[in-house]
C-alpha cells in the first residue's frame, strides 16, 4: 500500500512555477531521501504533503485521503520534523511537549522522556533561548512522541551536531527496522541518505527526475575515463546513456547511467585507447545530475 | 489534558495575553455592572480580546505545528467559542439577542466569523489582517449606521477639526505619491500628526536623505538593508553616530514609510466605506472632518509605536554583527539622538497647532462680532485640546520610549515586553483621546472609540509582532544566549 501518492502535482507561488507535475509514490514501511538542488521545491512538496500548502492541480494523497483536508485520525498518524521549529517559542520545552502531547492520543510519555534524556534537552528551559540545533532537537522530539506511522523531515538535521546526527540517523533505522515506520527526508547530506535510505527521489526542476532504489541507481551509474592519443570523439559512437559528457583532444570524461557492456569490452580490446571505469557514490551522481 | 485545555492553558502561559483577556473582562464586567454600557460596547470589547487572541496564537508561527497537530483547529475555536459564551454572562447582551436586536445578532455572527477566518491558519497573514480590518469596519459601520446625529458644532469646532483633519491628509496623500525615492524624517509627521504636522518637516532632512540615498533601491528587505548598511559604516572608519544617522534613515526611516503607505491605502477604503455607507448627505460637512481625523490619528498612533521597535532591531544588529568597542557612547548617541528628533519635530508640531488655534479663535471672534453667536457658553478652551493632547502624548510616548529602551540595553527581554506593553497603553490613551475629540455623535461615542481602537488592534498587533518574530528568527535569539 502507498501510504503517500502523488499524481501530476503542480504547485505555484505568482508566476513562479515550482512543482510542475509530480508524480511520486511512497511505499509502506519504506525510507525515502529527496535530493534537490537549493530551490527545486523540496520544501513545497513536503508542506503538500503535510497539507500546509494547497497543490493547484494534481492529487496528493496520504493514508488514501486529500493532504489539505486530511482528517484527525490521519494526523494522528504522522509525525513532522519542519526546517526551522515552528512552535512556540515562549514556552519552556516541557511545556511545549505537554502542549503537543495533548493532541495525540498515542502519545508516549516514558518514550518522550528517553527522548529528552537522549537528545539532552533542558526541560525548564524556553524554546526561544536553545540554540539552532536544540530547537531541531525538541522538533524531533515532537514529532516522534506520538511514534508515527508516517515521518516527514524537511532537513531535519542540517542544524544538528555530528552527536545529535548520528543519535538521530540510528533512532530513524530503529523505529523502521523494528516498527515499520515509513520515513521520507529531505536533506542536502548526501552521506546521511546513503546510510539511512532505501531509495531516493531526485527533484530538478520541479520534477521528480529520478525515482528508485539506492543501491540500483548506484550500480546504474559510472563515470567512464578514456584516453587515445588519436582523439576519442570516434569512440562515442554508439554509447547510450551517457548523462554529462567533458571532452578534451586526447581524453574524455562521461558521466554515464546503464553502461553497455558490449561497448565497454569493445574499447578494452581495442589496442588504441584506453578505458576505466569508476563507481559514483550519492553525492557524486547528484552532482552530475545537476552540472 | 484534553487538547482543550491545552490551548487555554497555552494563553495563560503567554501572559501579556492573558492578562490582557483578563483585564478586558474585568472591565466588561465592570461596566456591565455600573449600567454605563450597552450591547456595541460589550460585543466590540470581546471582539477585540478575541481578534487579540487570535492573531497572536498566528503570530507564533506555529502554523505547522498547529497545522499537523490533530485537532488543533477544533480545540481553538472551541476556545473561542468559549470565550464568547461568557459574555452570555452580561445581561446587556443576552437582553439585547432576546429582543432581535438585529444589530446584536449581526455582530455577534460578524465576531464569531472573523474569529474563524482569522484563525485559518494556513492562509497567509495579510489574508488574516485583511479580514480582521474589513471585520472591524463592519462593525463600525453597524455601530453608526443608526446613529442619530445630533451634535450640531460650531463654525469654530468644525474649522480646527477641518484644518487639522486637511494638513494629516495632505500629508499622506504626499508621503503616499511621492514614491520610493521619498522617505519622511526619523520622527516626522509620526508622532505628531495629532498636531498636523508640517510638510516643512521634510526639508530638515533633504541633506541626509541626499547623502544615503542609495541606500535606498526598491525591493530590498530590512535585513538586507541593515547587513548594506553596517558594511558601508564598517568601511567608512567613521564613528558610532555615523553607524546610527544609516540605520535611521536608512532602515527605521523606510520601515515607517512602507507602513504609513500601507495603512494609508487600507484607511482610505475605510473612509470612503463609512462615509458612502454612513453619513446622510445632509451632515456630510459635519462627519467628514471628524472622520478624517479619528481614522488620521488611529493610523499615526499605529505607524508611531512601531518606532519603538526601531532601537531594538539596529542595536541588536549592531550588538551581534559588529565588534562596537565603546557601547556605553553609542547608547548615548542612540538616546540622544532620539531626544533631539522628538524635541525638533515637538516643537514644529507645537508651532503649528498654535498657528491652528489662532487662526480658530479669530474666527470666533471675527463671528462673535459679527453678531454671530457660535460658540456654545464654556467651550472657549475647545480648542486648546488638541494642543493639550498633543503635549501629554509626547511626555507619556517619550516616557514610554526611553524605558522601554533604557531596559532593552540592559536586560533586552524584559525591555521588549515592557516596550510592547507601553505602546498599547499609548495606543489605547491616544485613541481614546482622539476619539474623545472627534466622535462626532452625543450617543455611543464608546462604541466608536472601541471600534477604531479594535481596527488599531487589527492591524498593529500582527504586524508588530510578525516584525519582532522574524527579525528575532533571523537572528537565532543569538542576543538571548
Amino acid at each position: 500500500m502507498n501510504v503517500i501518492e502523488l499524481l501530476g502535482m503542480e504547485r505555484s507561488f505568482g508566476d513562479h512555477k515550482v512543482l510542475r507535475g509530480i508524480d511520486f509514490s511512497i511505499a509502506e514501511g519504506s525510507i525515502t531521501g529527496l535530493l534537490g538542488v537549493n530551490g527545486t521545491g523540496k520544501t513545497t512538496l513536503i508542506n503538500c504533503v503535510m497539507g500546509l500548502l494547497k497543490a493547484d492541480a494534481g492529487t496528493c494523497s496520504v493514508y488514501g485521503e486529500d493532504a489539505w483536508q486530511a482528517s484527525v485520525a490521519v494526523r494522528q498518524r504522522i509525525g513532522f520534523v519542519p526546517q526551522v521549529f515552528d512552535g512556540f517559542e515562549w514556552m519552556t520545552v516541557r511545556q511545549i511537549l505537554d502542549y503537543t502531547g495533548a493532541f495525540y492520543e498515542s502519545w508516549d510519555p516514558a518514550f518522550v522522556n528517553e527522548l529528552v534524556a537522549l537528545f539532552d534537552l533542558p526541560d525548564e528551559s524556553k524554546v526561544v533561548s536553545l540554540s539552532v540545533g536544540m530547537k531541531q532537537r525538541v522538533s524531533i522530539v515532537l514529532a516522534l512522541g506520538h511514534r508515527p506511522r508516517l515521518l516527514v523531515l524537511d532537513e531535519p538535521v542540517a542544524a544538528l551536531d555530528p552527536v545529535g546526527r548520528r543519535a538521530f540517523i540510528e533512532l530513524l533505522l530503529e523505529m523502521n527496522r523494528n516498527e515499520n515506520r515509513t520515513i521520507l527526508f529531505s536533506t542536502h547530506i548526501t552521506s546521511d541518505i546513503e546510510r539511512v535510505a532505501a531509495r531516493v527521489a531526485i527533484l530538478k526542476d520541479g520534477e521528480v527526475k529520478l525515482h528508485s532504489d539506492l543501491e540500483d541507481l548506484k550500480q546504474s551509474y559510472c563515470r567512464v575515463h578514456l584516453h587515445s592519443h588519436n582523439g576519442v570523439e570516434r569512440y562515442l559512437e554508439g554509447l547510450t546513456g551517457c548523462v554529462r559528457k567533458e571532452i578534451r583532444q586526447h581524453s574524455a570524461r562521461l558521466t554515464v547511467q546503464g553502461l553497455d557492456p558490449a561497448w565497454r569490452r569493445g574499447l578494452e580490446d581495442s589496442p588504441d585507447v584506453q578505458i576505466d571505469v569508476e563507481d559514483l557514490n550519492l553525492d557524486e551522481i547528484f552532482v552530475e545530475l545537476n552540472s | 489534558m484534553s487538547p482543550f485545555l491545552a490551548v487555554l492553558r497555552s494563553y495563560w502561559l503567554d501572559w501579556p495575553s492573558g492578562l490582557f483577556l483578563v483585564a478586558m473582562y474585568v472591565l466588561l464586567l465592570c461596566a456591565s455592572i455600573f449600567g454605563d454600557a450597552g450591547p456595541e460596547f460589550i460585543l466590540l470589547g470581546s471582539y477585540m480580546a478575541v481578534v487579540l487572541v487570535s492573531t497572536r496564537l498566528r503570530s507564533t508561527r506555529g502554523y505547522s505545528l498547529a497545522y499537523v497537530l490533530p485537532g488543533y483547529r477544533t480545540a481553538h475555536l472551541q476556545v473561542a467559542a468559549a470565550l464568547i459564551a461568557l459574555l452570555a454572562w452580561f445581561p446587556a447582551i443576552v437582553v439585547g439577542l432576546y429582543q432581535g436586536n438585529l444589530q446584536d445578532v449581526v455582530a455577534l455572527v460578524l465576531v464569531v466569523t472573523g474569529i474563524v477566518l482569522t484563525g485559518e491558519y494556513r492562509y497567509r497573514k495579510l489574508y488574516s489582517m485583511l479580514m480582521a480590518f474589513v471585520f472591524s469596519m463592519i462593525l463600525l459601520v453597524l455601530v453608526m449606521a443608526d446613529v442619530k446625529l445630533q451634535w450640531a458644532p460650531g463654525v469654530v469646532t468644525n474649522l480646527l477639526l477641518g484644518a487639522i483633519g486637511l494638513a494629516l491628509l495632505v500629508h499622506f496623500v504626499r508621503i503616499f505619491l511621492a514614491g520610493d525615492e521619498y522617505v519622511p524624517h526619523q520622527m516626522g509627521s509620526m508622532w505628531f500628526g495629532t498636531a498636523g504636522s508640517a510638510w516643512v518637516l521634510d526639508r530638515s532632512t533633504l541633506s541626509r536623505q541626499t547623502e544615503l540615498a542609495s541606500f535606498r533601491p526598491g525591493g530590498m528587505g530590512v535585513l538586507t538593508r541593515t547587513v548594506r548598511l553596517i558594511e558601508r559604516y564598517r568601511q567608512s572608519g567613521r564613528g558610532p553616530r555615523y553607524l546610527d544617522a544609516l540605520i535611521d534613515l536608512g532602515v527605521g526611516d523606510w520601515l515607517r514609510w512602507q507602513g504609513v503607505r500601507m495603512m494609508t491605502v487600507t484607511f482610505g477604503i475605510g473612509i470612503c466605506i463609512l462615509i458612502w455607507w454612513v453619513a446622510p448627505a445632509e451632515r456630510l460637512s459635519d462627519v467628514l472632518p471628524r472622520v478624517v481625523v479619528a481614522l488620521t490619528f488611529t493610523l499615526q498612533v499605529i505607524v508611531s509605536i512601531t518606532y519603538m521597535a526601531d532601537p531594538k532591531w539596529s542595536l541588536t544588529f549592531i550588538w551581534t554583527r559588529l565588534p562596537v568597542a565603546d557601547k556605553a557612547a553609542l547608547r548615548q548617541t542612540y538616546w540622544m539622538t532620539r531626544f533631539r528628533h522628538v524635541a525638533f519635530n515637538y516643537l514644529l508640531a507645537c508651532g503649528y497647532c498654535a498657528l491652528v488655534v489662532a487662526a480658530a479663535l479669530l474666527v470666533q471672534n471675527w463671528l462673535d462680532l459679527e453678531g454671530q453667536k457660535v460658540t456654545p457658553a464654556g467651550s472657549a478652551a475647545v480648542p486648546l485640546i488638541p494642543y493639550l493632547a498633543t503635549l501629554m502624548t509626547w511626555a507619556l510616548a517619550v516616557t514610554a520610549g526611553g524605558v522601554g529602551l533604557g531596559l532593552i540595553l540592559s536586560r533586552w527581554k524584559l525591555g521588549l515586553t515592557v516596550a510592547l506593553l507601553m505602546g498599547l497603553a499609548i495606543l489605547v490613551l491616544w485613541v481614546g483621546l482622539a476619539m474623545w475629540l472627534t466622535a462626532p455623535f452625543n450617543e455611543r461615542i464608546v462604541a466608536f472609540s472601541l471600534t477604531l481602537l479594535s481596527s488599531a488592534f487589527a492591524c498593529l498587533v500582527p504586524v508588530a509582532i510578525w516584525r519582532y518574530r522574524a527579525f528575532y528568527d533571523h537572528l537565532n535569539h543569538g542576543l538571548f544566549s
